[in-house]
């Protein structure tokens, strides 16, 4: 089991000092972590190894922040906190919010009122992860996150909850007794790779143990391979943690997983390019999609799909949904022979279509 | 400051030493050189020259492209101003002067900042926020990182940049870089004919090819001997993108091969998306009648039918 992550300092917004989140939290810190109250108007603190607790005015709740043009998968995703305790090298966070503090924020009441309120709209089934600004798990054993988000979808069956992670950091989530659409979801990477690029995370052989774990329990875990990328032997690392996968968990347990390979603003280059300087990793040959984004050169990511959807199913059925994370209708069509519709991904996931929509039927 | 400056006085030729390397950062074209040399030769001198005292000797501050002109006339005495104030005055004042006949372009600025940094011995965080205001620059300190690494640059990148020969995208990109990588790029580019966009391109491709080997752009230059293309800017962008893009090269090259092979009618085209992407080609039809589409739009489906573009289907889906 990795080393569970504590912050270097905690400051808390005098506003939020005394709310029932923060007083938990603080009451779980060790108590050598120097704590800070912030008066209103001091400059916020920086630097991601600075946990920062603060109160969140606006909405909670949002549709997933896609690509122009690409194809939606209907998620949303339930921000309760900001910035990544991880390092890694693809990370967008560190172009977008690179000295951003790790910010938690305390209002959860706020957030669970938002969360009610729209799931009353919602008769049909919906996919809503809290990974997409941070990791969802790494610093539970400090928020207790899994706990509160297992009681709050507890009543809604309709609703998937994803809780994203790159650690294996569950003793929290499996004491919360989850509900059955509380899925746990890991991003996982050839060991290799999540050695040199992927900085504090757990090991692959971590995560997988943590995801047999809660699969054990009888709940649903989720993959994410984003972003995939085009190392050296890249159908041999792959195929093996695939593989690794299924042997981990059975693929009855596994609600979907998703493929999507390096991309990045252009921008990004220009400004970490000295930086990045001898990892080859960033320079292949990417160029730009229809929403600005740098990719790999169509026919190989092309081929970097087919080679999934062949696999997965080859290893672990035609049961488990497989779907492609900020591509378009074309590479859709042309990878998996899908021609998707509005709506068909996100109805796919949901388990409201099945069959004729499977892609590698 | 006024008092700094002393009355007009007349000064024999030889008692003044040059000052432009320290003082001077006037940036003329040789356009604006000529229209100096003749107003000088018609009119004589108008203006006096700023001087100083520098290590006993009287010193040219301000006026060094007038003081070039009038010796190359054979004048044999200057009229000059002399200043008696601080160093930071002075650098005050000579940017007054040079205002006054209108604004600095950003080599020109470069230059002041980093031949007045060097003599006045200040750090640029010592700058007031007005003076960079006066100098054209946003009013704050982050604004200087731009003109003092222009300022380095060696004279004649220098130049291409005050003249805008450098496009801004380029140099912005260049500024992120290595100053040696930088300075082999701008090098490598000089004398070459490139548009904005390729030398961006050119900018971008060595950049990013020296990044990904791990190396410094010189030793990736030498290496694929890219060094001497003379003003065959062309050839160096061509190079430098293959180099950069092999496989997407490589398809590019083999795509103009395929579609020459097909031997299409005049006025009929195969064209790809940028980068291949999509996965879908597109025909065109040029016609002069309908006749002339008939007859091509035959021939085309003839040559599928034949099976002539099966070459094709690499390019698709």
């Amino acid at each position: 089991m990795s080393a569970k992550l504590i912050p270097a300092s905690v400051v808390v917004d005098r506003k939020v000092w005394e709310a029932p989140f923060t007083l938990s939290l603080l009451g779980r810190l060790p108590k050598n972590v120097p704590i800070t109250i912030r008066e209103e108007g001091e400059a916020k603190p920086k630097g991601k190894r600075t946990l920062f607790i603060t109160h969140e005015p606006g909405s909670f709740l949002k549709a997933c922040p896609c690509s122009p043009g690409v194809v939606e998968c209907g998620y949303h995703v339930f921000t309760l906190g900001f910035q990544c305790p991880y390092a890694c090298s693809y990370c967008f966070l560190r172009f977008y919010a690179p000295d951003e503090p790790l910010t938690l924020y305390a209002n959860l009441d706020d957030a669970a009122r938002q969360f009610k309120d729209a799931a009353k709209g919602w008769s049909q089934p919906i996919r809503i992860g809290t990974g997409e600004f941070t990791d969802s798990l790494a610093l539970d054993h400090l928020t207790n996150h899994s706990a509160y988000l297992a009681e709050l979808v507890r009543p809604y069956p309709n609703i998937l909850m994803e809780v994203k992670t790159k650690s294996d950091n569950v003793e929290a989530l499996l004491g919360a007794d989850p509900p059955e659409n509380l899925i746990a979801a890991w991003s996982v990477n050839p060991p290799g790779f999540i050695g040199s690029d992927e900085g504090g995370t757990a090991t692959l052989a971590e995560r997988l143990h943590a995801a047999g774990r809660y699969a054990k329990a009888g709940r649903r875990v989720a993959f994410h391979f984003d972003p995939v990328v085009m190392v050296e032997g890249w159908q041999d690392e792959y195929l093996a943690v695939i593989e690794r996968i299924f042997e981990s968990v059975a693929p009855e347990a596994v609600a979907w997983i998703s493929v999507g390979t390096l991309r990045f603003p252009k921008r990004f280059i220009e400004e970490w390019g000295g930086k990045l300087c001898g990892n080859p990793l960033f320079f292949d040959e990417f160029l730009p999609s229809p929403d600005g984004k740098l990719r790999y050169f169509w026919p190989r990511r092309r081929e970097i799909y087919r080679f999934f959807a062949a696999k997965v199913k080859e290893i672990g059925g035609i049961g488990v949904p497989l779907y492609l994370c900020m591509e378009s209708a074309e590479m859709y069509s042309s990878a998996l022979g899908w021609p998707v519709e509005e709506g068909a991904v996100e109805n796919f996931l949901t388990g409201m279509a099945r069959g004729p929509l499977l892609p590698y039927d | 400051m006024a008092n700094a400056v002393g009355e007009i006085e007349r000064v024999e030729r030889g008692a003044l030493a040059p000052g432009g390397g320290r003082y001077s950062f006037s940036l003329k074209s040789p356009g604006e050189r000529d229209a100096l040399n003749d107003s000088l030769k018609r009119q004589g001198q108008l203006t006096p020259l700023l001087v100083v005292e520098d290590d006993g000797a009287l010193t040219v501050a301000a006026g060094s492209g007038r003081f070039a002109a009038l010796t190359m006339l054979g004048a044999e005495y200057i009229w000059v101003r002399r200043f008696t104030g601080s160093r930071k005055s002075l650098w005050e004042r000579l940017l007054d002067e040079q205002l006054s006949g209108g604004g600095l372009n950003p080599g020109e600025v470069a230059l002041y900042l980093k031949k007045r940094l060097a003599d006045t011995k200040e750090t640029a965080d010592e700058l007031s926020l007005g003076l960079l205001e006066r100098l054209g620059l946003p009013a704050r300190h982050g604004a200087l990182d731009d003109p003092l690494w222009i300022g380095g640059l060696e004279p004649p990148e220098l130049f291409r940049y005050a003249f805008g020969e450098l496009p801004i995208k380029g140099v912005r990109l260049l500024m992120k870089a290595k100053k040696e990588d930088a300075l082999a790029i701008l090098r490598a580019t000089r004398g070459v004919r490139l548009g904005a966009n390729k030398l961006n391109e050119v900018i971008k491709c060595a950049l990013e090819c020296a990044w990904r080997d791990g190396i410094g752009v010189q030793e990736l230059l030498e290496r694929e001997k890219l060094g001497r293309f003379g003003e065959d800017g062309e050839t160096l962008r061509m190079a430098l993108l293959k180099l950069r893009y092999p496989t997407v090269s490589e398809w590019e090259e083999s795509f103009g091969v395929d579609t020459e092979s097909l031997k299409l009618p005049g006025g009929v085209n195969i064209s790809h998306t940028p980068g291949f992407e999509g996965g879908k080609l597109r025909i065109t039809f040029a016609f002069p009648s309908l006749k002339y589409l008939d007859d091509n739009l035959k021939i085309v489906r003839d040559k599928i039918a034949g099976g002539d573009f099966a070459s094709m289907e690499k390019y698709l889906g």
